[in-house]
C-alpha cells in the first residue's frame, strides 16, 4: 500500500467513513430470566458455584463474571419470563465427569444425558425455572476431531 | 466447577431467513458452518454465538437473552430500524449502560447494549 493510500485508509478508519455503523464488538452479557431470585441464586451460586460480581436493581439483577463474559440472572416481572425452549447458555467446565457427578448428587434434572461428540462432551440441565443450560467440555486439541 | 461461557445457542426455525438476519441485518461474520447450514457459529471476541435450526429445539419469545455490545448504540438502532427491525423496548438508560431490545425473525429477544465508561 502506498504511503498516500495508507494515510487515506487511516483517515477513513479514524473518521469512520465507509465503516459500518452496526458494529457488534462483543457479547455484552447473557441474561437468564428467573421468577424467584433466592431460589435462582441458591442454584447459580450454591449448585453451579458461580461467584457474584454485581448486584443491581435492589437484588432483581445479579451478575456473575465468567472469564471474559457476564452471565446475568434477573427477575423483572411478566415481560421477561423463563422458557424451556429458545436461547441457551453453554457453560465450560474444568472437569466434565466431576461436574456431572456433582449435579446428579444435587438432583439437578438433566434434559439431555451426558454424551460425547467428536470435539466435546455435553449434557443439558434445567435451572429451577426450567431454563436449559448446557454443561460443556471441549476436548483437548490432540484428541479433538472436527465437530461439523 | 465452571470456567467460562462455552457458547450461547440461539434456536431458529428457518436457517436461510436466520442466516440473512444474523449476517446481513446484524452484520455478524460466520466463522463455522455445519449441518448443511443448520448450525452457524459467529465468533464475537472470545465468545461464540451459535444459531441452530433443529426440530426438537424451538425458538422462544421468553427465556435466555443475548445482549450484543456495540460501538455506537444510536447508530446501531438507526441502522436496525432502517433494515425493518422493530423494537419492543426503545433505547433506555440505566446507571451503567444504554440498551434497547428487539427480536430476530423467530421472535427471540436480542439486546443492543453500550456500557458507560467507568
Amino acid at each position: 500500500m502506498s504511503a498516500f493510500l495508507f494515510e487515506l485508509w487511516q483517515l477513513e478508519f479514524c473518521l469512520g467513513f465507509g465503516a459500518s455503523n452496526m458494529k457488534v464488538r462483543a457479547l455484552a452479557f447473557v441474561g437468564i430470566p428467573v421468577t424467584d431470585m433466592n431460589r435462582a441464586r441458591a442454584f447459580y451460586e450454591g449448585v453451579l458455584g458461580l461467584k457474584i460480581s454485581e448486584e443491581m436493581m435492589s437484588g432483581k439483577w445479579v451478575e456473575y463474571s465468567l472469564g471474559n463474559n457476564t452471565l446475568a440472572i434477573a427477575s423483572v416481572g411478566p415481560q421477561w419470563l423463563p422458557s424451556d425452549q429458545g436461547t441457551g447458555a453453554a457453560l465450560e467446565v474444568e472437569n466434565f465427569d466431576e461436574a456431572v457427578e456433582s449435579l446428579k448428587d444435587r438432583h439437578v434434572p438433566f434434559t439431555t444425558e451426558p454424551f460425547e461428540s467428536p470435539c466435546c462432551w455435553m449434557a443439558i440441565i434445567k435451572d429451577p425455572d426450567g431454563n436449559n443450560i448446557v454443561i460443556h467440555k471441549l476436548k483437548p486439541e490432540n484428541e479433538k476431531e472436527p465437530c461439523l | 466447577m465452571i470456567k467460562e461461557v462455552a457458547f450461547v445457542a440461539i434456536a431458529v426455525s428457518d436457517k436461510e431467513r436466520a442466516r440473512k438476519f444474523y449476517q446481513e441485518t446484524l452484520e455478524l461474520k460466520p466463522t463455522t458452518t455445519g449441518m448443511e447450514g443448520a448450525w452457524v457459529e459467529y465468533d464475537l471476541g472470545p465468545t461464540t454465538i451459535g444459531v441452530g435450526c433443529h426440530p426438537a429445539w424451538k425458538p422462544s419469545r421468553d427465556g435466555t437473552t443475548v445482549a450484543f455490545e456495540v460501538e455506537d448504540i444510536d447508530a446501531s438502532i438507526t441502522k436496525l430500524k432502517e433494515r425493518g427491525v422493530s423494537f419492543d423496548i426503545e433505547k433506555m438508560e440505566t446507571p451503567v449502560c444504554w440498551m434497547a431490545q428487539f427480536r430476530d425473525p423467530d421472535g427471540n429477544k436480542l439486546v443492543v447494549h453500550k456500557r458507560k465508561a467507568k
